[in-house]
């Protein structure tokens, strides 16, 4: 059946935590360890609730005016969903990446800049500089724009601003980066360069991706979770999970017979 | 299918007809207004004037007496005579206009104009002179001064005050329980009052800084206040437009790198809500500088003949001036009126053209 262990100690350890929008309620009492340094894809038809889950390990459900949060979460022990984390550090250890990439309408630079600049990560110009060359490298996109870092940034090919804002995360030098459909808007081209890039990340960051792409999910992640209405129905290895589904419905998800 | 096609077609065309013709009358709207003002105006742009001697005796009812008096107290005049300005009477005889004029009148006229002492000259005095009873003597000065000082008060009240309120609305303010309905009754109010008639401000200036704070009547403080209170609302509406207009996306990425709430608003969306904002408030302070009712409230209705060189003098504006003027019987009147709003006409297109470029400059600089 379900299993939350892990080998490892978790990076989040999540127990009966609900969401609710309002009166409805998004996320029931869902129980999920997400390990270090591996991907984490969470899957489940539109709705599930996948991305409120994404939303609650950076605290992102706090800027939706009538959300609420129950239950616990704790980042390497320590409790996030408290009054006693500041939302605002624990967002420079959490990055994001949403679906369709949204640049800052600065430059190329600048874009990247953004977060040091924020948490004073660089103290002078060249320090500054090598952080952005870094990022933009370990994004995979500094080849391409290494000569127009001043152009700005929302003149880049949809698959480039997606490898930009994800320079742009990289460069605040978070510990998780978490991506909701990060290759939905882009053309399988650009969404082999970024699930390569995701494999190459996976090293340094824990990396927490939601999909609507079985067959991405099944490629990049190490382990899988399936969510359907609001509920942790299955989450497991992802090798396990698609070949010996435990649960009907992560049966009947997988094979396509709904979602 | 081709019918219904057709009848689409032949649709379009009938609602495209109907935005032309739309368009064809306000223009033509804006034509009539803009050309028969221009019309009455330009003649207000020159004034006549006529060489008299030192010695000479002339009818007062020709040249500005207050000007031959200060002539002819000069002990070292040149040459014996001295340039002084025609009376609003003779000017507008010169100019052909319906004026009677005694058949001795006539005489001297054109005795002068034989001998070329009559010449015609742009009318300086329109621009450089406070108001006057006699119309060859009025000048915009006082209402100029008036509406800049006042201006400049309203904006550096409202301004910072309205952006800081639709910040606070935007960003910042409880959207939640107890705090959240006070939110949005805040809100409601001052969208009210964006259509407030503009009269009940000059009522509430009136009530509260003139006879609740004492402040005297008709100064140019009370003006300015009571023009910030009408842009308040103005500013607050367009600059939460604008705020809100800031994709939510381009937020959600910086709070996502940890910016603060404080960050996110002062780097990130207000920025980019910055030309909105600017347009907002430009429009603000065009509404402000047109505007009459509450000022004649506040008892600025006075004649004035001095300009106000603080915030505590008296003070009139320009639409007020227009309202003054347009009181007047004589055709002298009505033309300086004319030329009185096409100065009012100017100062709006500049503020607006002022506007259009910082934009455009703000727009392309991101």
């Amino acid at each position: 059946m379900t299993n939350h262990s892990l080998e490892r100690e978790p990076k989040f350890r999540c127990r009966s935590v609900s969401v609710h929008y309002g009166s409805f309620q998004a996320l029931h009492d869902v129980d999920i360890d997400i390990m270090d340094r591996g991907v984490t894809a969470l899957i489940g038809p539109s709705g599930c609730g996948k991305s409120t889950l994404l939303r609650v390990f950076n605290r992102m459900n706090d800027t939706i005016a009538n959300a609420r949060v129950t239950g616990s979460v704790t980042m390497d022990g320590q409790d996030i969903l408290g009054g006693d984390i500041d939302p605002v550090s624990l967002r420079a250890r959490v990055g994001m990446v949403f679906q369709t990439p949204v640049p800052f309408p600065k430059s190329i630079y600048d874009n990247v800049a953004y977060g040091p600049r924020l948490h004073g990560l660089a103290r002078t110009r060249a320090e500054l500089d090598a952080v952005v060359e870094n990022s933009l490298r370990r994004a995979g996109l500094w080849d391409e724009v290494s000569d127009r870092l001043s152009m700005p940034g929302t003149g880049l090919s949809g698959g480039q601003q997606q490898r930009l804002v994800l320079a742009r995360a990289i460069a605040v030098d978070p510990e998780v980066i978490l991506m909701d459909e990060p290759a939905s808007s882009l053309d399988p081209i650009a969404t082999a360069r970024l699930e390569a890039l995701i494999e190459a990340l996976k090293a340094r960051y824990c990396i927490i991706i939601v999909t609507h792409s079985m067959a991405q999910a099944a490629r990049i992640s190490d382990r899988t979770a399936f969510l359907h209405q609001g509920r942790l129905i299955e989450y497991d290895a992802t090798e396990r999970l698609f070949t010996n589904p435990g649960d009907v419905r992560t049966q009947d998800y997988i094979t396509g017979r709904f979602g | 299918m081709s019918r219904a096609l057709a009848r689409r077609k032949r649709a379009e065309a009938r609602f495209r007809l109907m935005g032309r013709a739309a368009i064809a009358f306000a223009l033509l709207a804006l034509v009539w207004v803009i050309g028969s003002v221009l019309v009455m105006g330009a003649g207000a742009l020159t004034h006549h004037r006529v060489e008299v001697s030192a010695m000479e005796l002339v009818d007062p009812a020709l040249v500005s007496a207050s000007d031959l008096g200060a002539q002819q107290r000069r002990s070292d005049f040149q040459d014996g005579t001295q340039s002084v300005l025609a009376t609003a009477r003779l000017d507008q005889y010169l100019k052909g206009r319906d004026v009677v004029l005694s058949a001795e009148q006539v005489a001297t006229v054109e005795r002068w104009r034989e001998q070329g002492r009559i010449s015609r000259g742009f009318n300086t005095t329109l621009f450089t002179r406070p108001d006057s009873r006699d119309a060859e003597r009025a000048g915009l000065k006082t209402a100029l001064f008036g509406s800049l000082i006042m201006l400049a008060l309203a904006a550096a009240l409202a301004l910072p005050l309205g952006i800081a309120t639709a910040v606070y609305l935007d960003s910042f303010a409880p959207r939640r329980g107890w705090g959240g309905r006070l939110t949005r009754a805040l809100e409601v109010n001052i969208n009210n009052l964006a259509a407030v008639p503009s009269i009940v401000f000059g009522l509430l200036g009136l009530a509260v800084f003139i006879n609740l704070v004492g402040l005297a009547r008709s100064i140019a403080l009370v003006g300015g206040l009571v023009l910030a209170l009408r842009m308040f609302p103005t500013i607050v509406i367009a600059s939460r437009a604008a705020l809100e207009s800031v994709p939510p996306r381009i937020t959600d990425g910086a709070l996502c790198l940890g910016a603060s709430p404080v960050q996110v608003v002062f780097g990130t969306k207000l920025p980019m809500a910055g030309p909105g904002i600017l347009t907002g408030s430009i429009l603000g302070l065009a509404q402000a500088l047109g505007e009459t009712a509450p000022l004649l409230l506040i008892g600025m209705i006075a004649f004035m003949t001095e300009a106000p060189a603080g915030l505590t003098d008296p003070a009139t504006s320009l639409p007020v001036q227009v309202f003054l003027w347009s009181d007047g019987a004589e055709t002298a009147w009505s033309e300086r009126t004319a030329a009185a709003i096409l100065v009012l006409l100017g100062l709006l297109l500049l503020i607006n053209g002022a506007a259009t470029a910082l934009r455009a400059r703000l727009d392309h600089r991101r």
